[in-house]
């Protein structure tokens, strides 16, 4: 409902800020596009982003934007946006995006709102189905569950391109705001767990400092800083790119009295893409580094890491097809899972690495459809409370029907 | 034997020569209130994919393409480095995460170039030679 009156109020808002007609001024154009995909997702073991074992059809995006040039070198765009994805979503319509651009300089340009945030390669276009191959990014480096964690962010954001001539141009952009991140994520829980691994290891019960455990933790308003740089290097269709932002944010638990401070000491991407005609290459390594204060015990680490290479094939007008291998450990100081072991769980909850192959029919310029499995060892992105009794080796099947315009 | 091949080598010679001007060579044009007379390769690049927005004089640069054709995909892969679909899924990109507008695209190469004519700041490009009486539009040259 927050969702909705946030959307209310930005849309009035823009229609606020266009000019009256009385003024001599042209009225700007408005551009209007929009997107829809319905999708299906089965896995043969092990629960993933929903209830994959029997079949989901909790797959689903939907948005609309409106973008306008107000005056030479200001725009304004709002995107409203719903989806569901299994435990994700539930179709809620939030504003995705909506703020004020203002770009009278070449390399400086400013951005005021609510606006998605620069992260590795594809963060901000992980809701437009239609524009990739793969049904899924690759989940090392863009698990589902992250969507909501670091997909948009309330602030100002400065952003650029310079030309270095022989050696190519750079883009940059710099932010500063807030993350809204003010509902449990099973994610963010999953997330958590690494410090009541860490704390059974060292013989700790978690129970006597968090008695609701780990489940229902929510973070509210996190504070956040970072930026991307692109380099477009002088061998056309190669970038390098890198991402690094610091954050951090209040805790809470549901129903119990429990507060403490998640500390984003720094998360960073390298990525690497590589576009030659019909072909894209692309690689990424993502590693997080972070704490959680447990009030009356220690500040325990909170660690992520994940990479991924992959390839893309534009093999004609309808087909493409892709192929990624990615690799994802929640706890990278502990890849083979002795810690996990130590706490009673099957070594395997600590990696999960992902072959997956993915074929995309585009019907037409509007139309596509697309299917991919994955191959997969290891249930470090499943969620722990829906996998109790997780097997180690599992396929995915996905297929997708997405229509833009 | 020795004039046979003269006249072969002089009838290929005019072949390829009505084929280049058959096919011509593309042309950066903008309009007239345009004070650069020349642009440098990978500034093409960066104006056709949004990132340089301002001429020297800190005009706005208004951006325009054909909607497809050769002369499109061979000005795309010569100058942007992308095929016209890696092209059109760039901006596609650019509108669902609200950060550009895509470029105005025509049908035609006439309708394009009335609009660099009629547009202050305009630039798109064209199949050589310039039509004649057409004193709003100028070429650009192009640095290597």
């Amino acid at each position: 409902m927050t969702s909705l009156k946030s959307a209310i109020i930005y849309l009035t808002l823009f229609s606020l800020i266009r000019p009256p007609s009385i003024y001599s001024y042209d009225i700007p154009e408005i551009h209007i596009h929009g997107f829809l995909s319905q999708g299906y997702f089965w896995s043969t073991e092990n629960q993933y982003l929903g209830d994959s074992e029997n079949g989901s059809f909790e797959f689903n995006e939907m948005g609309i934007n409106f973008t306008s040039e107000l005056f030479e070198d200001l725009r304004f765009g709002i995107q409203l946006f719903s989806r569901d994805m299994g435990e994700y979503g539930d179709n809620d319509l939030e504003v995705d995006w909506a703020f004020l651009d203002y770009h009278k300089k070449d390399w400086a340009g400013l951005r005021v709102g609510k606006i998605k945030m620069p992260y590795g390669l594809f963060n901000k276009e992980r809701d437009a189905d239609m524009l990739r191959t793969p049904v899924f990014f690759p989940q090392a480096v863009y698990p589902e569950g992250t969507r909501e964690m670091i997909v948009v962010f309330q602030g100002i954001e400065l952003y650029g391109s310079c030309s270095l001539n022989q050696m190519g141009d750079i883009d940059y952009e710099a932010f500063i705001g807030t993350l809204d991140i003010d509902t449990g994520s099973p994610f963010l829980t999953d997330m958590f767990l690494s410090v009541a691994i860490r704390a059974a290891a060292q013989g700790v019960d978690l129970g006597d400092y968090l008695p609701a455990g780990l489940n229902n933790i929510k973070t509210d308003a996190t504070r956040i800083e970072g930026g991307r740089i692109t380099w477009n290097t002088s061998l056309p269709g190669f970038q390098m790119g890198w991402t690094f932002f610091h954050g951090e944010s209040d805790v809470t638990a549901e129903g119990i009295d429990f507060e403490s401070d998640f500390s984003i000491d720094s998360t960073m991407v390298f990525s690497l893409l590589y576009e030659k005609g019909d072909w894209l290459f692309g690689a990424e390594y993502m590693a997080m580094d972070a704490s959680l204060d447990v009030p009356g015990l220690k500040s325990y680490p909170v660690e992520l890491e994940g990479y991924y290479a992959g390839a893309g094939y534009k093999a004609s007008d309808i087909i493409e097809l892709a192929c990624y291998y990615g690799e994802y450990y929640p706890m990278p100081d502990d890849k083979e899972g002795d810690l996990f072991k130590a706490a009673g769980l099957k070594d395997y909850y600590a990696w999960q690495k992902d072959l997956t192959f993915a074929v995309k029919f585009n019907i037409n310029e509007y139309l596509a459809t697309k299917f991919e499995v994955h191959f997969i060892d290891g249930v470090g992105l499943c969620s722990l409370d829906n996998n109790p009794d997780a097997k180690q080796n599992w396929m995915l099947f996905t297929g997708k029907i997405s229509l833009s315009f | 034997m020795k004039q046979k091949r003269q006249i072969i080598f002089f009838i290929i010679l005019v072949f390829l020569g009505i084929c280049s001007i058959a096919y011509g060579e593309t042309l950066l044009i903008t309009n007239k209130s345009v004070i650069d007379r020349s642009i440098r390769k990978g500034d093409i690049k960066r104006i056709f994919l949004g990132k340089k927005k301002h001429w020297k004089d800190g005009s706005s640069i208004k951006v325009v393409t054909l909607k497809t054709g050769a002369r499109h995909k061979d000005f795309m892969e010569t100058y942007v480095n992308k095929t016209p679909y890696s092209f059109s899924a760039f901006w596609k990109r650019a509108l669902v995460t609200g950060t550009g507008i895509p470029p105005k695209s025509f049908k035609t190469e006439k309708e394009l170039l009335k609009f660099v004519s009629e547009r202050q700041g305009a630039v798109g490009y064209i199949s050589s030679p310039l039509p004649p009486s057409n004193a709003d539009v100028k070429v650009l040259t192009i640095d290597k």
